[in-house]
C-alpha cells in the first residue's frame, strides 16, 4: 500500500515510476534514473548540493518525496539546457551555464548543480535581480571551493542580461 | 529502510482517523519529518498529509480583521503574500529567519510551531547514535542534557512560535473537539511529546489579531542563516491597553517558550527608562535556564538572553515612540 | 596612497587563459565524481563502525549480517595484511579494527549487497559486544587514565616528541624585554562538499582496479600495496573528478581498502560512499594544538629570539602527524627574521578521529598564535602592529636560522598593498565604537622539498606525445581536486608550444598510464608539474623544430613559428605537416619531462619539514565589528595581499585565494570538531559543524604582489594554501581591537566571545 506508480515528467521526458511514495527523490534520481548530476551532500537538507526544480520552483531532492511530485514536473542540471533551448528555440546552453565557465564560479564542481538550479530560477524569476537578492536566493547552498564571488557574479551577469535582452 | 504509508486524507474528520493509526505522524512540508527518517530518528510508519483538507492552504481575514492562515501554507507563500506582510511584519521577521530558500519552499506554517524539538544528544546521525543507552525521547529512560531531569528537555526551535506567542496569536485545533487554544497552550513543557495535542488532534490553522502590537524579533545562532536558533527572542507592546500589555518571550531555550513574566509586570507600568529596561532584561534572563544542549555553549546562551531582551525591548521602546509622535 | 605593483583583481577574471578545461562538464552533470560511477554488475558496500571512543571489542557476530537479504560479502578486521600509514615510519592503521576500538566511527567489518539499503540493514543486524573504556580526550599524561590508545606504542600516549635549536635562544632572553603568550587553536575539518567515495575491482585475473575520490592516487597505490599484500603494479589507482579535497583525501582509507576486499570476496565491483557523518570520523582535519610562544625584543622593536612550544592532539592515528608536528615549528622564521630560535614539539593520540594535514597544513595554528603575539607585543611597545611587523620581515633571497631558503618575498609589498587597500591609517585614527582592525601576515611553501617516502626520483613526471593529428596529449599522474591543475597543465602546455589550448588533452591521476606525480599536497603541483610539463614540452618543441629545420635545410637557429606552424620556403607551414616529418624522422613523438626539487641545505633532524623550492607570502587586514549584547561579530570587509610570483591562470588564482579566504575565516569564527566527554561529535553534519554560508562572507578585496620567482616554472609561486593562514589571526586582532577584549581560543564563537567580555576588563584604548 506504500508502494504506488508515480507518473513524473523530469527533464522533459514522463517516468512512470513505480515505488515507495516516500522515498526521497535524491536517490530516485541518482540510484534510479542514473541522473546523477543531482550531488547528494549531506542528504538531509545541510548543504543545498541536491536542488532541483519541481514545477520550477527550487527544492532540495533529498528532502522531497517521490510521492509529491507525482504528476509534476522536475528539472535536474541534466535537463537546464534542454528547458531553455525548448523555451527559446535555439541549441545554446542555458547562460547560466555559459556565466558559470566564463567567471570562474565552478571549482571543484559539485555545489555547481545546486547553484545553477536555484540561480537560474531567480534570474528567470526576478530579471536585474541585485547582489543582495542572489546572495539571498543562494544563502542555502554551502560551497567549499570559491569564496562564493565568483558564483554571484555568474549570476548577476545572467540577471542583467535577462533584464535587458539588447 | 521500512516502508511509510503516506495518507492524504480530504477531510478533517478522516485526519483524525488516519492519525490513529500506530505510528502515525502528521506530514506537513516534510523538511523536518523526511530528514529525521533518514537519520532513523523518526520510525512512524504511516504519515498523514493534511494540504487536501480544505482550508488548510487558505489565507483569509475574518470580518473582525483578524488573518487566519491554513497550517499547510508554505513559508514562502506566507512571505509572498500581498497582505500578511503589511499586517504582521514581526511574524514576517520569523518566518525569513527560518531556514534557507529552498527550505522555506516546502515547509509549513503548521509545521513550523509544530516541528519536533531538538537536543545535541538526540538529533545526531545514525552512527553516533548507535552505542548509546536511549534516552526519553528515544523510548529510554534518562537524559543526557540534564542527568536530574525526570523529562526530555529537549528545545523547542520554532521561530514562530514565540513570536506568534508574543503577538497572541491562537491555533485551530482540530479533531475530536475542535477548539482554538491560546498559542502559549500548545506547547506541553515536556520535550519528547512537547505538544498538548490530544490523540487525533492536530494543528489546522492559526488566527493572527486584527490589531496586532508592536514587537521586536531576535534570533542568536552562529550564522547568519541556516541555523536554528540558540536563543529565540521575542517582545511585544500594546500601549492601547491599560495597563499596557507587555510580552517577553524567550524561546529554543527548553521544550517551551518562556514567558518573563516578572519582567514583563516590570514593564507594564512606569517609564521605560534604560536602567528599567536593563532590570528587565536581567529579571528575563534569570527567568530561563537553558540546558547545554545547543550547539553553542551553555554559558553563552544563558548570558546572551539578557542582550537579546535588552536590544529587542530597545528597539521596541524606540518603535513606541515613534507611533507616538506619528499619532 | 597608491598600492605598488598590486595588480587588483576585478570582475571579471581575465579570460586570456581560457576557461577550466572541466567547467562545461561541471555545469551540464556529466562530470563523474566517485560515486556518479556505475560499473557493470556494481555491488554496493557499507562499512560498520565503531559507536565508541574506546573500547575492547568482546565479540562480533556477523552471522546475522550474513544472512540478511542480498547480502554477498561480510568480512571482519582485519582485513588488511600489514599495518600501513602514509608515512612510512608510523604505519598504524588497519582496514577494520581488531582488538579494540580507538574513535568513534572506527570501521569494525565491512558489507557487500545488492543495494546500499540491504548493506546498511545487514549492519544493523550484525551484533559486536564492546567494553568501553574511558575515553582519552586530551593530550598529555593523563590522570586516571584507565588504558593508554595503543598499550603496544612505546611511548604511551606521546606519539612524537620534537626538538629543535637555532642560534643563542637563552643569551637572547636573558637581556631583553620578553612577552609570553598562550593559545589553543581549535580542530577543524576540510569540509569538502564531496563525501569520500570509491569503487574498486579486483579482476578474476587478480589487478585491483580502484577509482576513488583522492588527492595522491600514488600514495593510495603505494599503501594499497601494503594493505593488501600484493605487488604496487597491479593495483591501479584512478581519481575520479574529486568534489574538494583541502587535504582530506590525501592518503589511503579504510573504506577503499575494504572496498578492494569486498570485490575480491564477492566477485563483483564495490563501490562504498560515505556519509556525511563517515567523513567528520574519517576526518584527518586540522589538528588542535595548543601553543605556547616567548619572544625577546631590544628596544628598536627588532625579535632576538623566540621560543615555540606546540601540543597537537592528534586524535586516534598517526596519519601525517609526524610532519604536522614539525609543521608547526618550521615556518616562523619565514615569515619573520628570528636570530635564535627554540621549537618544542609535541604530538598525542587520543580516542578521537585522526588529525591529519588540511589546508596550510601544522602551519596555520602557530601562525595565528605568532600573530596575535605581535600585536601584544606592538601594543606593549606602543608601536602600530603594521609597523611591528615591517621590522621583522624575513629579507628576500636569505636564508632563515632553521636553514630554510627563501628566494623572492614579496611580503613587504603585501603589507603595503593591504595597508593602502583599507586605508588602514585613517580607519585607526577614527575608530568607530565596537569596530576594530586587525592585520597579520604569512608564508607558505611551494610544494614539499622531500617526498613522503624518502627516494631520490622525480616528484613530478610528465609524458608528452603528439600525434600525427596536431593534437598534444599530455599524461601526467597529478590530480585536480577542484584547484584546477588540470587547467594549468594544459595551459602551460599549450604555452610552451605556441598552440591552440583546443589541441591538448590531458591524462591525469592514474597509477596506471601517468607518470607519477605524488599528489595535490603541500602547494606542489604547479611548481613540481609545471617545471615537469616545461621540460617535455621544451623537448618535444626541439624534436618537431629540428625536424622542420631538416626538411627546409636550413639551421635550426633560422626556423621562425607563424601563429601555430612555422614560416617555410614556400609559405606557412602546418603544424600539422611539421608533426607528420618529426614522427617520420624519429618515429612516435614521445617525449619526457621529470622535476626534483633543489635539495634542501639543512643538516639535522627534522630538517626535511619545512624546505621548499620558494615560499608564498600573505597579508591581510580584516575590519570587524563586535556587538557586545549579542556578542555576535560582524566581519565588514577583508583585505588580502598574496605575493604568488607569476599568476598563471588569473582566474584560477582567484578562486584560490577567495576560496582560502573564506576557509580562513570559518575557522576563525564558527568552525570546530569538538567533542563530548564520551568522545562523540559535537555535532558531525553541517548543522553542527557550520561552515560559511554565502550571507556569512563579506565583501574580499584581493591584490596579488611581487615579481617573478626564478625557481617557479614561469616564475609562479603557490597559491592554494598561503592565503587561508593570516585571515585567522586578522580577524582575531580584528576582534579584540574591536571588543577591547582578548580570546584564548578559536572559533570567536558568539558565546566565547560574551564570556571574554565577561571575564576580562575591557581595554579602551586601541
Amino acid at each position: 500500500m506504500a508502494e504506488a506508480l508515480v507518473s513524473v515528467t523530469i527533464n522533459g521526458r514522463r517516468h512512470a515510476l513505480w515505488g515507495e511514495e516516500t522515498e526521497v527523490l535524491l536517490t530516485v534520481l541518482r540510484d534510479r534514473l542514473g541522473l546523477t548530476g543531482t550531488k547528494n551532500g549531506c542528504e538531509v537538507g545541510h548543504c543545498g548540493a541536491c536542488a532541483v526544480w519541481v514545477d520550477g520552483l527550487p527544492q532540495l531532492a533529498c528532502l522531497t518525496l517521490l510521492g509529491s511530485v507525482a504528476d509534476r514536473t522536475v528539472t535536474t542540471v541534466e535537463g537546464l539546457a534542454g528547458w531553455w533551448r525548448t523555451l527559446n528555440g535555439n541549441d545554446a546552453y542555458h547562460p547560466l551555464q555559459t556565466a558559470f565557465v566564463d567567471n570562474g564560479a565552478v571549482q571543484c564542481g559539485f555545489c555547481t548543480p545546486g547553484m545553477l538550479m536555484a540561480g537560474a530560477a531567480l534570474v528567470r524569476d526576478r530579471p536585474g535581480a541585485t547582489a543582495e537578492a542572489v546572495r539571498e536566493s543562494l544563502a542555502g547552498h554551502l560551497c567549499r571551493c570559491t569564496g562564493y564571488e565568483q558564483i554571484v557574479r555568474a549570476v548577476l551577469d545572467v540577471a542583467a542580461r535577462e533584464e535587458d535582452p539588447a | 529502510m521500512s516502508s511509510t504509508a503516506w495518507l492524504r486524507p480530504r477531510t478533517a474528520a478522516e485526519v483524525t482517523m488516519a492519525l490513529g493509526l500506530p505510528g502515525a505522524r502528521i506530514l506537513a512540508g516534510g523538511t523536518d519529518l523526511v530528514p529525521n527518517r533518514t537519520w532513523e530518528l523518526d520510525t512512524g510508519t504511516t504519515w498523514v498529509g493534511i494540504g487536501a483538507v480544505p482550508g488548510t492552504r487558505e489565507v483569509r481575514c475574518d470580518a473582525a480583521g483578524r488573518w487566519e492562515v491554513g497550517a499547510a501554507v508554505t513559508l514562502a507563500e506566507v512571505l509572498a503574500h500581498p497582505q500578511l506582510g503589511r499586517h504582521y511584519p514581526l511574524w514576517m521577521e520569523a518566518m525569513r529567519a527560518v531556514a534557507t530558500p529552498e527550505i522555506r519552499t516546502q515547509a509549513t506554517v503548521g509545521g513550523n510551531l509544530c516541528v519536533d524539538t531538538r537536543c545535541r544528544f538526540r538529533n545526531q546521525p545514525p552512527i553516533w547514535r548507535s552505542g548509546l543507552i536511549p534516552c526519553f525521547k528515544s523510548g529510554g529512560d534518562r537524559c543526557y542534557a540534564a542527568p536530574a531531569s525526570r523529562l526530555c528537555v529537549a528545545m523547542l526551535v520554532s521561530d514562530s512560535a514565540p513570536v506568534l506567542m508574543a503577538m497572541g496569536a491562537e491555533a485551530a485545533v482540530a479533531g475530536p473537539f475542535a477548539r482554538w487554544i491560546a498559542l502559549a497552550d500548545l506547547y506541553s513543557g515536556d520535550g519528547d511529546r512537547h505538544l498538548t495535542l490530544n490523540p487525533g488532534e492536530w494543528v489546522r490553522a492559526i488566527r493572527l489579531p486584527a490589531k496586532p502590537p508592536l514587537g521586536a524579533f531576535r534570533k542568536w545562532r552562529p550564522r547568519a542563516t541556516m541555523d536554528f536558533p540558540e536563543v529565540d527572542v521575542a517582545v511585544s507592546v500594546d500601549c492601547d491597553e491599560e495597563p499596557r500589555v507587555v510580552r517577553i518571550v524567550v524561546s529554543a531555550v527548553g521544550p517551551v517558550p518562556v514567558r518573563a513574566t516578572s519582567a514583563e509586570t516590570l514593564l507594564e507600568s512606569g517609564p521605560w527608562t534604560s536602567e528599567r529596561l536593563a532590570e528587565a532584561a536581567d529579571r528575563a534572563r534569570a527567568a530561563v535556564h537553558p540546558y547545554d544542549n545547543g550547539q553553542l555553549r551553555v554559558w553563552g546562551r544563558q548570558r546572551a538572553v539578557h542582550g537579546l531582551v535588552l536590544d529587542a525591548l530597545r528597539q521596541v521602546a524606540s518603535a513606541v515612540v515613534e507611533k507616538g509622535a506619528q499619532a | 596612497m597608491t598600492v605598488p605593483t598590486a595588480e587588483r583583481i576585478t570582475a571579471p577574471a581575465t579570460r586570456l587563459a581560457g576557461p577550466r578545461i572541466d567547467a562545461w562538464a561541471k555545469v551540464t552533470g556529466q562530470a563523474l565524481y566517485a560515486d556518479d560511477i556505475r560499473w557493470p554488475n556494481l555491488a554496493y558496500g557499507v562499512l560498520l563502525r565503531s559507536p565508541h571512543a574506546h573500547a575492547r571489542i568482546v565479540s562480533m557476530d556477523l552471522e546475522p549480517a550474513r544472512r540478511m537479504p542480498g547480502v554477498l560479502a561480510v568480512l571482519a578486521g582485519p582485513g588488511s595484511v600489514a599495518p600501513y600509514g602514509i608515512m612510512p615510519s608510523t604505519q598504524d592503521e588497519h582496514a577494520l579494527a581488531v582488538n579494540k576500538v580507538v574513535h568513534v566511527g572506527e570501521p569494525v567489518a565491512a558489507i557487500a549487497a545488492e543495494t546500499r539499503e540491504a548493506a546498511a540493514a545487514a549492519a544493523r543486524a550484525a551484533a559486536v559486544q564492546y567494553a568501553v573504556i574511558k575515553p582519552v580526550l586530551r593530550p598529555g599524561p593523563g590522570k586516571g587514565q584507565v588504558e593508554p590508545v595503543h598499550p603496544e606504542h612505546p611511548q604511551g600516549n606521546l606519539f612524537k616528541q620534537v626538538d629543535l635549536e637555532f642560534g643563542e635562544v637563552e643569551a637572547a632572553f636573558f637581556d631583553s624585554w620578553v612577552r609570553e603568550d598562550s593559545f589553543f587553536y581549535q580542530g577543524n575539518n576540510h569540509g569538502a562538499m564531496e563525501p569520500h567515495a570509491a569503487v574498486a575491482y579486483w579482476t578474476p585475473d587478480g589487478q585491483v582496479e580502484i577509482v576513488t575520490s583522492t588527492q595522491t592516487p600514488h600514495y593510495v597505490q603505494r599503501e594499497l600495496s601494503r594493505a593488501l599484500g600484493i605487488p604496487a603494479y597491479k593495483i591501479r589507482v584512478r581519481a575520479s573528478v574529486v568534489g574538494g579535497g583541502f587535504g582530506g583525501k590525501s592518503e589511503a582509507f579504510g573504506h577503499e581498502v575494504a572496498a578492494v576486499l569486498l570485490s575480491r570476496a564477492c566477485g563483483r565491483p564495490v563501490k562504498i560512499t560515505l556519509t556525511r557523518e563517515e567523513v567528520f570520523y574519517t576526518h584527518r582535519g586540522r589538528h588542535p594544538v595548543s601553543m605556547r610562544v616567548r619572544t625577546a625584543w631590544n628596544p628598536a622593536g627588532e625579535l632576538q629570539a623566540m621560543d615555540f612550544r606546540s601540543e597537537l592532539d592528534g586524535g586516534a592515528y598517526s596519519s601525517y602527524g609526524i610532519a604536522t608536528t614539525y609543521y608547526t615549528g618550521a615556518l616562523q622564521p619565514v615569515t619573520y627574521r628570528i636570530p635564535a630560535y627554540r621549537f618544542h614539539g609535541e604530538r598525542w593520540y587520543t580516542t578521537k578521529p585522526p588529525c591529519g594535514p588540511k589546508r596550510g597544513h601544522g602551519t596555520t595554528q602557530p601562525r595565528a598564535l605568532v600573530e596575535i603575539h605581535l600585536d601584544r607585543v606592538a601594543r606593549a611597545l606602543g608601536l602600530d602592529p603594521l609597523e611591528l611587523r615591517r621590522r621583522n620581515l624575513t629579507p628576500p633571497h636569505s636564508i632563515t636560522v632553521n636553514q630554510l631558503e627563501v628566494t623572492t618575498s614579496g611580503l613587504a609589498e603585501c603589507l603595503d598593498a593591504v595597508e593602502a587597500m583599507s586605508d588602514w591609517r585613517a580607519r585607526r585614527l577614527q575608530p568607530e565604537p565596537n569596530r576594530g582592525l586587525g592585520v597579520a601576515c604569512s608564508a607558505y611553501l611551494s610544494g614539499a622539498g622531500l617526498p613522503i617516502y624518502w627516494n631520490p626520483l622525480p616528484h613530478s613526471g610528465v609524458r608528452m606525445a603528439v600525434n600525427r593529428d596536431g593534437g598534444v596529449q599530455v599524461f601526467c599522474g597529478l590530480t585536480d581536486i577542484g584547484q584546477g591543475a588540470d587547467t594549468v597543465l594544459a595551459v602551460l602546455t599549450a604555452h610552451a608550444l605556441g598552440l591552440d589550448p583546443a589541441r591538448i588533452r590531458v591524462h591525469t591521476a592514474d597509477t596506471g598510464s601517468t607518470p607519477v606525480d605524488l599528489g595535490s599536497y603541500s602547494s606542489r603541483v604547479t611548481m613540481m608539474a609545471g617545471h615537469a610539463v616545461l621540460m617535455a614540452a621544451e623537448r618535444m618543441a626541439a624534436l618537431v623544430t629540428e625536424a622542420v629545420a631538416a626538411r627546409q635545410g636550413v639551421a635550426l637557429g633560422e626556423v621562425r613559428r607563424e601563429q601555430e606552424g612555422f614560416w617555410g620556403a614556400d609559405g606557412v607551414i602546418a603544424w600539422e605537416q611539421a608533426v607528420q616529418w618529426a614522427e617520420a624522422a624519429h618515429g612516435p613523438l614521445t617525449t619526457f619531462g621529470g622535476y626534483t626539487p633543489p635539495p634542501p641545505i639543512g643538516r639535522y633532524k627534522g630538517s626535511g619539514v619545512g624546505p621548499s623550492p620558494t615560499y608564498s607570502f600573505s597579508a591581510c587586514v580584516a575590519d570587524v565589528s563586535v556587538d557586545p549584547v549579542t556578542g555576535q561579530v560582524a566581519v565588514h570587509r577583508l583585505w588580502v595581499a598574496h605575493d604568488l610570483g607569476q599568476p598563471l591562470h588569473p582566474s584560477l588564482v582567484e578562486g584560490q585565494v577567495r576560496g582560502g579566504v573564506v576557509m580562513g575565516l570559518g575557522e576563525a569564527l564558527m568552525e570546530e570538531q569538538a567533542f563530548n566527554p564520551d568522545g562523540r561529535h559535537r555535532g558531525p553534519h553541517f548543522l553542527g559543524y557550520r561552515m560559511p554560508t554565502i550571507l556569512d562572507v563579506p565583501p574580499i578585496e584581493v591584490a596579488l604582489v611581487g615579481e617573478p620567482d626564478p625557481r617557479g616554472p614561469l616564475g609562479a609561486k603557490e597559491v592554494g594554501q598561503g592565503p587561508l593562514n593570516p585571515v585567522i589571526p586578522a580577524v582575531l586582532n580584528a576582534i579584540s581591537a574591536a571588543a577591547g577584549v582578548d580570546l584564548s581560543e578559536t572559533p570567536a564563537t558568539p558565546d566565547r566571545i560574551l564570556r571574554a567580555l565577561k571575564t576580562q576588563p575591557q581595554r579602551r584604548t586601541i
